[in-house]
């Protein structure tokens, strides 16, 4: 398991290296003068002169090449020095710090009102197969998948906070500001949770042991208990694991919308500040994110199934 | 003998979109305490639906008719909360496909024992109680270290030792009549006769009445006392296991036994007609070297010779008076 373990870290670490070349020199390509943005971004208009541009550019050294910015980065990236953000003046770290545990907040608000929702559903429609919650429960999925997530905020927005006036708007003043972007985040992972949830119970409910778990006598509800749940959970923490990443993803827009101050907030103003520093940081953060809730994933799933806990190597 | 079960002219057809695709066509046969049945016939001629009808276990889109007594009680109708009661316990079943028959995700060992605890959590003693029966079983079942293979999970398990599991959960609630669903279609032949032993040693040990749902002439052969043979949907010929090896008289009792490897290995020709296409005579007429002009028309009853021997074919007409009332099969199904 620490072999398997200290393998998939360095898959990882690798991963990571190659998410934030992509990404620096994704930000470099992009049109526009680094240093005039981030005068831009910090005083308005009247900040971008000569004289200002010229001692940006020394400051962050951004008059040397590329790859020599790229390789000075990189190296202190290994070490652990994320660097200093250009636009807030302040270390990366020290910004992230500030912000992850909004992100986290709100990321795990959104996964666990999804799963709250979505197994249970999906427990009901693959039960009521074909009839009339089935249906109900598919149209609703459908719904929820297909409406953008980004149009949702604002709708969630003109109804809950503007018209009834029971929420707040944005921004981050107590557990009930949590709720709406909570919402809006969990949509697209509640519905294909539920429908993965459906699915996989149907296909267990199909096998031969179930046929033999009811010859044996067994109530139905034990039935459920103890045989299809345990055998239609593994595909749903696949997908759950998925889904997280997606939720990471939309965080970043839905921070925006409803001004949360988590991650995702802040590489958006990075990106609009062509703050290198920061985004890196922030795309770093989420790759890594993402890559350990595979990792996790992969390790709940062989701990699950026992074919790969005891099928050998080749399981 | 006491009779246990009674099958009394069931029908079962599945309704495949608007139609009605009939697969039992007024199936009728007796088992008594204490004896071995075995219903022989080929794949999808319908042992297994007769097996599952019995339990109660067809798919949802099954109708049946006719009637099924078990120790003099009518079961067929009986709805799924009172016939739940009877399954396991009364009637037990030991599936066919050992290798996904077993729940992957929890150790054999659990699935044995819930056939008696139902799933429900049990004091210590009794659980200790249930603990050394399945040990029992599984060392009389001759698997090997019986008491490390409780916790075992079926993938670390061989074809053999599962089908020996599924066994074991057959005969743990001590049931009258056990249903035993091709015990050896997936085994090679040394694990074959292996399991022919274990059904043979579990006849003599076990007093309770099997129904061997097979297509394997030999193990039926060694095993049953009586054997009951099923073509395409209905029975064709029912008699002492004996009599019906040595003495078929169904023309297609004659062309499975003549097929036997042991036998000859005449293969015989053609194939079984699909449900949903069956012509207005006897159903083997289209096979059959001695059919006659009025076997194509219509359908031979069930005849019997006065010593329980029963044929439905019209060359055995004189021997014996009808059995049943004759089938008319479009009455049920276009009613």
């Amino acid at each position: 398991m620490i072999k398997y373990i200290v393998k998939r870290m360095a898959t990882v670490l690798v991963v990571l290296w190659m998410v934030a070349t992509l990404t620096y020199f994704t930000v470099h390509v992009t049109p526009g003068d680094t240093a005039t943005a981030i005068l831009y971004s910090v005083g308005g208009e009247s900040a971008v002169n000569s004289d200002n541009l010229e001692r940006v550019r020394s400051k962050y050294d951004l008059d040397r090449p590329v790859y020599e910015q790229y390789f000075e980065w990189v190296i202190n990236a290994f070490k652990g020095k994320l660097g200093t953000s250009y636009k807030y003046n302040k270390p990366v770290a020290y910004m992230l710090k500030l912000r992850v545990p909004n992100t986290i907040r709100l990321g795990l608000a959104a996964v666990v009102l999804s799963i709250v929702i979505s197994i249970p559903f999906g427990i009901v429609s693959a039960l009521h197969h074909n009839r009339f919650l089935d249906h109900a429960g598919r149209l609703f999925t459908l719904l929820i998948s297909s409406f953008p997530s980004f149009w949702v905020a604002v709708i969630l927005i003109i109804i809950c906070a503007l018209k009834l006036k029971l929420l707040p708007v944005g921004g981050m003043q107590g557990p009930q500001s949590l709720i709406l972007p909570a919402v809006t985040l969990s949509m697209g992972m509640t519905a294909a949770t539920t429908r993965m949830m459906r699915s996989s119970m149907l296909d267990v409910m199909g096998q031969d042991y179930i046929w033999v778990c009811r010859a044996k006598g067994l109530k139905w509800n034990k039935i459920i208990t103890r045989h299809m749940l345990k055998n239609a959970l593994p595909p749903i923490i696949t997908v759950i694991g998925l889904q997280i990443g997606h939720v990471l993803g939309g965080a970043v827009i839905i921070e925006n919308i409803f001004s949360w101050p988590g991650v995702g907030g802040l590489l958006i103003d990075a990106i609009n500040a062509k703050d290198t520093p920061m985004i890196e940081g922030c795309v770093l953060l989420i790759a890594f994110g993402y890559a350990m809730i595979h990792l996790i994933v992969d390790m709940i799933y062989a701990c699950l199934d026992p074919k790969l806990k005891y099928g050998g190597e080749d399981a | 003998m006491e009779k246990l079960l009674e099958i009394k002219n069931l029908d079962v057809a599945f309704l495949m979109g608007n139609e009605h695709v009939p697969v039992l066509n007024q199936i009728s046969f007796d088992i008594y305490e204490n004896e071995v049945l075995a219903i022989v016939g080929e794949t999808g001629c319908g042992k297994s639906v007769t097996g599952s009808a019995i339990l109660h276990l067809l798919p949802e889109n099954a109708v049946t008719d006719g009637e099924i007594y078990y120790k003099n009680q009518e079961i067929l109708k009986l709805s799924e909360e009172k016939f739940r009661k009877f399954r396991g316990r009364e009637i037990a079943s030991v599936p066919q496909s050992p290798s996904t028959s077993l729940d992957p995700m929890m150790v054999v060992g659990e699935q044995v024992a819930e056939c008696v605890t139902g799933g429900y959590r049990q004091k210590k003693a009794d659980r200790e109680n249930i603990q050394t029966r399945i040990w029992d079983i599984f060392s009389h079942l001759k698997l090997p270290g019986e008491r490390k293979i409780c916790h075992a999970y079926p993938c670390q398990l061989s074809g053999g030792m599962s089908q020996r599991v599924l066994i074991s959960m057959g005969v743990i609630a001590e049931p009258r009549l056990l249903i035993v669903d091709e015990p050896t279609k997936a085994v090679d032949w040394i694990l074959r006769k292996e399991v022919v032993n274990v059904l043979r040693q579990m006849k003599d040990e076990m007093e309770c009445g099997m129904m061997l749902i097979t297509h394997d002439f030999g193990a039926a052969s060694q095993i049953a006392d009586r054997i009951g043979v099923m073509y395409c949907g209905q029975m064709v010929e029912i008699g002492k296991a004996d009599e019906i090896l040595n003495k078929p008289k169904h023309p297609y009792t004659k062309g499975l036994i003549d097929a036997l490897p042991s036998r000859g290995f005449h293969v015989m020709e053609g194939f079984m007609p699909s449900f949903s296409e069956l012509s207005a005579g006897c159903r083997f007429a289209p096979r059959c070297s001695r059919c006659l002009e009025r076997c194509r028309r219509h359908i031979p009853e069930m005849y019997e010779d006065g010593n329980g021997r029963q044929v439905r074919c019209f060359l055995f007409e004189e021997s014996g008076v009808a059995y049943r009332s004759p089938c008319i099969e479009e009455a049920v199904f276009n009613a």
